[in-house]
C-alpha cells in the first residue's frame, strides 16, 4: 500500500513540477509577451462583442479566450489563466486516458499535450481562446465516450461534430478522430465503417459548407483555429496531434489485449514526445521579442533610465532593440554621446518603417517614436495602421494612443470614440474615464502636463510627404520648436546614420543650439572631422566649436592606420570600433529577417 | 402550502408600495431628447427599417409613443428603442404623405422627463430598398480587411457581396450599379490576377482595363443608362500625409484622363478632349439619357507644388452611343474661377433634374476633407444650392440616388471626423432637402464600436444576384480579358 502511494506521489512529481516551472516560466520569464497579447485584443461584455465572434467558428472558446486575455493585463494574470486552463487540460487529458483503459501511470503521458500546448503559448499568434478549443473538445469527447448505447453514441457522435466546430473551432478534428478511434477499436458492429465513413464525411463538409458563413478559404475554413493563426502552422495542431497518436495507442493495446501496455507507448512514445515537446518550446519561444516587449513596456511607462539600462545589459543587435535603446537615450540626452556605443542598424534603428514589408507586432511598435518626438500625425498614421494590421483589428493600446492623439489634436470626436468602446472593458476603463474629462474641456487640457507639453512641440505648419520621409518630419518638427532638442538629436544622427555628411553638416550648423558654448557631443565631433579629413570641409568652417584634442589625436591616429592598411577594418576595429570614422567606414546593412505576417502592399484612399 | 402562500403574500404586500407610488412627470416641452442616432424631425422612406435609437443622459427607463394617421403604439423600454418591425410597418403604411408623432418620456430615477415632441415625416416616395457598400478601416492609404456589402433598407439584412480575405488580401472597391440595375454593376479587383470584374445577370466577365496607351486601369467609373459602356477615369493617384492637426490625407493626381469602355467589343475609347495634356479629368458619369457625359476637369498643375491650387470645374461633353462619337466641344457648366471652390463626385439624378456633386477648397478627393460639402446644381435652372441642411463640418460625399430622384444617400464623417456613415436625404418635387437620416442599425450601439468606414454607398433597386463565393470563383477561374485601345 505504502509502496502504491510513493509510486503515484512519484507519478505525480514530474507533472506538478512542470507545472511550477511553467507558472515560473510565464510568470517571470515570459509576461512581457502575455502583457503584449492583451494590448493585441479588447474584451468587452456586450452583447456586440459576444455576436462579433459568432462571425467566424470557435465562437465560445474565442469568446472566453478574450474574457480570459483580459487578465493578462495584471501582473502575474497571464501566467495565472494559463496555469488554470492547462491544469483542467492536464486533468480532462488524464480523465480521457482512463476512460480509454490506459491505467499505469497517466500522468505521464498526459502532460505531453500539455506540454506543446506551453511551447505553442509560447508565439503570440497561440492564443489562449485555442487552449480553451482543447479542453471543450476533449470534454465533449468524454462525453462521447460515457455513452453506453452504441446507436445514442453514434448519434450523438455525428450531431457534435458540427456543434464543436462552431463552438471550438479546428480543433474539433480531434473529437472526430477520437470517436473514429473509437469506433474502430471498441466497436464489434458490421456497420462500424459507415459509422466511420458518416463522421469523416461530416467532419470534411461542414467547415466547407460553412466558409461561405465565415468568410473563409477552404483550407482556412479546415483549419481555423482563432482569428490570431489564419495561417495555421504545424506547432499549432502539435497538442492535438499528440493526444490522437497517443489515443490510438492506448486504442490498439487494448484491442491486441497487451498486458504491459507501458512496452511501447513508455518506452518508444513518450520520449519522443517530450524531446518535440522541448525541441517546440526552444523554437517557439521568441526570448529576443521577450527582451523588446520588455524595453516597450519600460518604455510606455516613461522609464527611460530602466530602458536604457536594460539595453546595455541586453545588448541586443537589432533593429527594435536599438530603436528603444536610441529612444532611451534621446530622451535622457545622451544620444550623441553615447550613439556609437551601440547597435546602429543606420536609420531603421531611429524609425521603424510603416509599409508592407512589416509585421503587425513592429507596426504596433512604430507610433512610438513619432509620439515623443511631437509629430502626432505621424504617429496617428502608425497607430491606426498598426490597429488594421492588429488580427482582429481591436488593439486597446492603440486605442490609447489614439485617444492621446486625438485629445493633443483637439479632435474630440475621434477621442470619445475610443474612450467609449475602452471604457466598456474591465481593466481600461479607469484609464479611459479620466481621459473623458479632457474631451472639450481645453482648460484642463492646459491644466494637462502630457497635453499642453505636447501641444507646444506639434508641428506648426502644414506640408505634405511621403511615408520614409523622416528628414522632412525632422526638420519641419526643429522649425516649428527649435527647442525640441530630440527631433534635433534625431535629425543629426539620422543624418550621420545615413552616412549623409554634407546634411550633417548643414543641419549642425543650422539648427543645433548648446547651452554649452560651442562644445560639442562627441559623434558629432568625430562627424564634422571626418567631414574635414575627407576634404568635404576645412578645420576654419568650424571655428565656432572647441574639439576635444584627444578626438583631433585619435582621428590622426585613425588616418594613419587606415591609411597604412589599406583601408582594412580589422585593423581599425579593436580601437576604433565605437566610433563614427569606423561605422562610416564599414558599417555594413544586413538585411534582418521579414515579419512572419508581413501585409501585401495594399495601397488604397477613399476611405 | 400555507407556508408558501404566506410568503407569496408578504411578497406581494412589499412590492405594493412600489405599484402604487405615483412618479412626477415633469414636462420638458422646449428641449428635444437626446438621442442617437438623431432622427428628430426627419423625412423618411415608408419603406424604412425600424429608427432603432438610444437615450443618452441619465435615464433609467424610457416610454416611447409613436402616433400616426391611422396607427400608433407605446414602447416601453431602457436606454436602447428597439422598435418592433411589425407595427414599425403598419404604423408607416398608415402614416403615407403625412407625419409620425414620437414622444419620448425618460425616468431619470427620481421622476418622468417627458422631452418635445418631434416628428417624422413620411411622403409617398419610396426608396430604393438595398444599399451597398465597402467596409473598409479608415487607415489613410493602407488596408487590410475589406468587404463590399449589400444592405435590405427594409429589414436589417445585410449580405456580404465580395471579402478581401477570400481574394487573397487584394483591394477591392468602387461597387456601382448601372443606375440602380443590381443586375448590372462592376467594381474593381486590385491584385495581379484581379481586374474589373462586369456583373450582368450574376455573371462575372474579369476585364484588364489598362492597356499601353492609357495611364492606368480605370478607377473612378460610371456606367451609360444602356449598360454597354462605362465611362472611367484613369488616373495615377499620389496619397500623402499632412503635417498638422484636423488633416490626415491629401490625395491627389499628377495626371488624370478619361477612357469609355465598351463592355460588348472590349475596348476601351476616348477622344482627345477628354484625355488632354493640359487638363486633368476625372469623375465621369453619364447623364440619364445616354447623350452627355458630364466630369470634372482642371487646368494641369504641378504636382504636389501646386496641389493647393488645383480646382476642378464641372463640365460634360456631347456622347452618341451608337457612333461612340463625342461632341466638338466641352461644356462648362459649372467653372471653379466661378464658384472659387473645387467640385468632385458629379452625379446625375435619374430624372435629369439635377446634379448632386461635392465641393471644397481644392483637389478632387474630398474624403478627408472636412470642408467638402454636398451641392446640388439645377439643370433646369443653373442654380447650385448649397444644401445647408444636409451639410456638416466634417466631409459629406460619395453620393447616390435611388431611382425617383426623390431620395438620395451619401458617406458623412460627421459624427467623429473619422468614421464615415452612410445618411439619407429626401429631395421633394421642388428641390428642398430634408434633414438627413442615419442608416438605422437593429442594435443602436452598433456604431459605437463599429471601427469601419461605410465607403461608396450606392443605392440598388434589389438584391445582386452574386455572392462572395461567386466573386472569389471568378477571381480564381478566369483570366482577365486585356481590352483593346482606340483614340478617335
Amino acid at each position: 500500500m505504502k509502496n502504491q502511494i510513493k509510486k503515484r506521489k512519484a507519478d505525480g512529481l514530474l507533472p506538478g513540477l512542470l507545472f511550477a516551472l511553467a507558472f515560473v516560466f510565464f510568470c517571470f520569464f515570459y509576461d512581457h509577451h502575455l502583457f503584449f497579447s492583451e494590448q493585441l485584443q479588447i474584451f468587452m461584455l456586450t452583447s456586440d462583442h459576444f455576436i462579433s465572434c459568432l462571425s467566424k467558428p470557435a465562437f465560445l472558446s474565442s469568446w472566453t479566450g478574450d474574457f480570459l486575455t483580459q487578465f493578462f493585463y495584471l501582473k502575474g494574470g497571464g501566467a495565472f489563466v494559463i496555469l488554470i486552463t492547462s491544469l483542467i487540460l492536464w486533468l480532462i487529458v488524464r480523465e480521457l486516458l482512463l476512460k480509454t483503459g490506459y491505467e499505469k501511470k497517466v500522468n505521464l503521458p498526459s502532460i505531453i499535450p500539455v506540454l506543446l500546448t506551453w511551447a505553442a503559448l509560447g508565439s503570440i499568434h497561440y492564443p489562449v481562446s485555442v487552449l480553451i478549443s482543447f479542453i471543450m473538445v476533449i470534454a465533449f469527447t468524454l462525453v462521447y465516450f460515457r455513452i453506453r448505447t452504441e446507436r445514442i453514441r453514434i448519434i450523438t457522435g455525428a450531431i457534435l461534430i458540427p456543434l464543436l466546430y462552431v463552438l471550438a473551432g479546428g480543433y474539433f478534428w480531434f473529437f472526430t478522430f477520437a470517436i473514429i478511434v473509437h469506433v474502430l477499436f471498441r466497436s464489434d458492429e458490421k456497420a462500424r465503417f459507415i459509422y466511420i465513413a458518416l463522421f469523416a464525411v461530416i467532419a470534411i463538409i461542414v467547415p466547407l459548407l460553412l466558409k461561405g458563413f465565415y468568410l473563409l478559404t477552404a483550407w482556412q475554413s479546415l483549419t481555423y483555429l482563432s482569428e490570431m493563426t489564419l495561417r495555421s502552422r504545424v506547432i499549432d495542431y502539435l497538442p492535438v496531434i499528440s493526444l490522437i497518436i497517443i489515443l490510438l495507442l492506448v486504442f490498439y493495446e487494448g484491442k491486441v489485449k497487451r498486458q504491459d501496455n507501458r512496452s511501447v507507448l513508455l518506452v518508444l512514445i513518450l520520449p519522443v514526445f517530450y524531446v518535440i515537446s522541448g525541441l517546440c518550446f526552444a523554437t517557439n519561444t521568441d526570448f529576443r521579442m521577450e527582451k523588446i516587449l520588455r524595453l516597450d513596456r519600460e518604455a510606455s511607462r516613461n522609464r527611460w533610465e530602466r530602458v536604457y539600462e536594460l539595453s546595455k545589459k541586453y545588448g541586443m543587435r537589432n533593429r527594435l532593440s536599438a530603436y528603444y535603446t536610441n529612444m532611451a537615450m534621446a530622451k535622457l540626452g545622451l544620444l550623441p554621446e553615447k550613439l556609437m556605443e551601440h547597435y546602429q542598424p543606420a536609420a531603421t534603428g531611429l524609425f521603424i518603417p510603416v509599409n508592407a514589408d512589416e509585421d503587425f507586432l513592429t507596426i504596433t511598435l512604430s507610433n512610438e517614436v513619432y509620439w515623443h518626438l511631437g509629430d502626432v500625425n505621424s504617429s496617428q498614421h502608425a497607430a491606426l495602421l498598426g490597429m488594421i494590421f492588429s488580427p482582429r483589428a481591436k488593439n486597446t493600446r492603440l486605442m490609447k494612443r489614439l485617444v492621446e492623439i486625438n485629445v493633443v489634436n483637439r479632435e474630440y470626436g475621434v477621442a470619445e470614440k475610443y474612450i467609449n468602446i475602452l471604457a466598456k472593458t474591465m481593466f481600461h476603463r479607469r484609464w479611459a474615464e479620466a481621459r473623458r474629462l479632457l474631451l472639450y474641456n481645453e482648460e484642463e487640457c492646459e491644466k494637462t502636463g502630457w497635453v499642453s507639453e505636447k501641444r507646444t512641440i506639434i508641428p506648426a505648419k502644414d506640408l505634405l510627404r511621403k511615408e520614409g520621409e523622416y528628414r522632412l518630419i525632422l526638420e519641419l518638427l526643429i522649425e516649428s520648436n527649435p527647442g525640441n532638442r530630440m527631433a534635433v538629436d534625431y535629425l543629426l544622427c539620422f543624418d550621420l546614420l545615413d552616412r549623409n555628411l554634407p546634411a550633417f553638416v548643414d543641419n549642425l550648423v543650422k539648427y543645433y543650439r548648446s547651452d554649452a558654448r560651442l562644445s560639442l557631443p562627441q559623434v558629432y565631433q568625430e562627424g564634422l572631422l571626418i567631414s574635414i579629413a575627407s576634404g568635404r570641409n576645412t578645420p576654419e568652417d568650424f571655428n565656432q566649436y572647441i574639439f576635444d584634442p584627444e578626438n583631433i589625436k585619435r582621428i590622426a591616429e585613425y588616418i594613419r592606420i587606415y591609411d597604412a592598411h589599406g583601408g582594412d577594418g580589422r585593423f581599425l576595429e579593436k580601437d576604433f570600433g565605437n566610433t563614427y570614422w569606423f561605422y562610416y567606414h564599414f558599417a555594413v546593412m544586413k538585411q534582418e529577417k521579414k515579419g512572419k505576417n508581413a501585409p501585401e502592399d495594399r495601397i488604397t484612399g477613399s476611405s | 402550502m400555507n407556508k408558501y402562500l404566506r410568503l407569496l403574500l408578504i411578497f406581494l404586500i412589499l412590492l405594493l408600495p412600489g405599484c402604487i407610488k405615483q412618479d412626477k412627470i415633469l414636462i420638458q416641452d422646449k428641449e428635444y431628447p437626446d438621442i442617437y442616432p438623431d432622427y428628430v424631425n426627419v423625412t423618411i422612406p415608408v419603406n424604412i427599417a425600424p429608427l432603432n435609437f438610444r437615450v443618452n443622459g441619465d435615464c433609467r427607463k424610457v416610454y416611447v409613443s409613436f402616433t400616426g394617421k391611422e396607427y400608433g403604439f407605446g414602447l416601453n423600454s431602457g436606454r436602447k428603442v428597439k422598435i418592433p418591425i411589425r407595427r414599425w410597418r403598419k404604423l408607416l403604411a398608415g402614416s403615407i404623405g403625412d407625419s409620425v408623432k414620437v414622444s419620448v418620456s425618460v425616468y431619470t430615477g427620481m421622476e418622468w422627463l417627458r422631452y418635445k415632441t418631434f416628428y417624422l415625416d413620411v411622403p409617398g416616395d419610396e426608396i430604393d430598398p438595398w444599399l451597398s457598400y465597402r467596409l473598409i478601416e479608415p487607415g489613410y492609404e493602407v488596408w487590410n480587411r475589406l468587404s463590399i456589402r449589400q444592405r435590405d433598407l427594409t429589414t436589417f439584412r445585410e449580405k456580404v457581396l465580395a471579402d478581401n480575405n477570400l481574394l487573397d488580401r487584394g483591394c477591392i472597391n468602387c461597387h456601382i450599379c448601372s443606375w440602380q440595375n443590381p443586375g448590372l454593376s462592376f467594381f474593381h479587383l486590385r491584385h495581379p490576377e484581379g481586374g474589373t470584374m462586369i456583373q450582368r445577370n450574376g455573371e462575372f466577365r474579369k476585364i484588364n482595363t489598362s492597356t499601353d496607351s492609357t495611364i492606368s486601369a480605370g478607377v473612378y467609373g460610371n456606367w451609360h443608362p444602356g449598360g454597354r459602356y462605362v465611362a472611367f477615369s484613369t488616373n495615377v493617384i499620389i496619397p500623402e500625409f499632412h503635417s498638422i492637426y484636423n488633416r490626415r490625407l491629401e490625395v491627389y493626381d499628377t495626371v488624370s484622363d478619361l477612357i469609355i469602355l465598351d463592355t460588348e467589343k472590349n475596348e476601351v475609347f476616348t477622344s482627345e478632349l477628354l484625355s488632354q495634356d493640359s487638363s486633368f479629368e476625372t469623375f465621369p458619369a453619364f447623364s440619364p439619357g445616354g447623350d452627355r457625359l458630364y466630369f470634372c476637369s482642371a487646368r494641369v498643375a504641378r504636382m504636389p507644388e501646386s496641389y493647393q491650387s488645383v480646382r476642378y470645374s464641372l463640365c460634360s461633353v456631347d456622347f452618341d452611343p451608337i457612333t461612340r462619337r463625342f461632341g466638338e466641344a466641352i461644356d462648362t457648366l459649372l467653372s471653379e474661377s466661378r464658384t472659387g471652390k473645387t467640385i468632385s463626385q458629379p452625379v446625375p439624378s435619374p430624372d435629369g433634374r439635377y446634379i448632386l456633386y461635392t465641393s471644397f477648397d481644392y483637389g478632387n478627393f474630398p474624403v478627408w476633407r472636412q470642408e467638402a460639402n454636398l451641392h446640388l446644381l439645377s439643370l433646369e435652372t443653373g442654380y447650385a444650392d448649397t444644401l445647408k441642411t444636409v451639410n456638416s463640418d466634417n466631409s459629406d460625399s460619395w453620393h447616390s440616388w435611388s431611382s425617383n430622384s426623390r431620395w438620395f444617400v451619401f458617406a458623412s464623417k460627421r459624427d467623429d471626423g473619422m468614421y464615415g456613415k452612410p445618411y439619407f436625404v429626401y429631395l421633394d418635387s421642388a428641390g428642398r432637402c430634408s434633414k438627413p437620416f442615419l442608416l438605422p442599425q437593429k442594435d443602436p450601439y452598433f456604431y459605437d464600436s463599429f471601427l469601419k468606414s461605410f465607403n461608396i454607398p450606392e443605392i440598388a433597386g434589389g438584391p445582386v444576384m452574386f455572392n462572395a463565393s461567386d466573386v472569389r470563383r471568378a477571381f480564381r477561374k478566369q483570366k482577365a480579358i486585356r481590352v483593346k485601345f482606340n483614340r478617335q
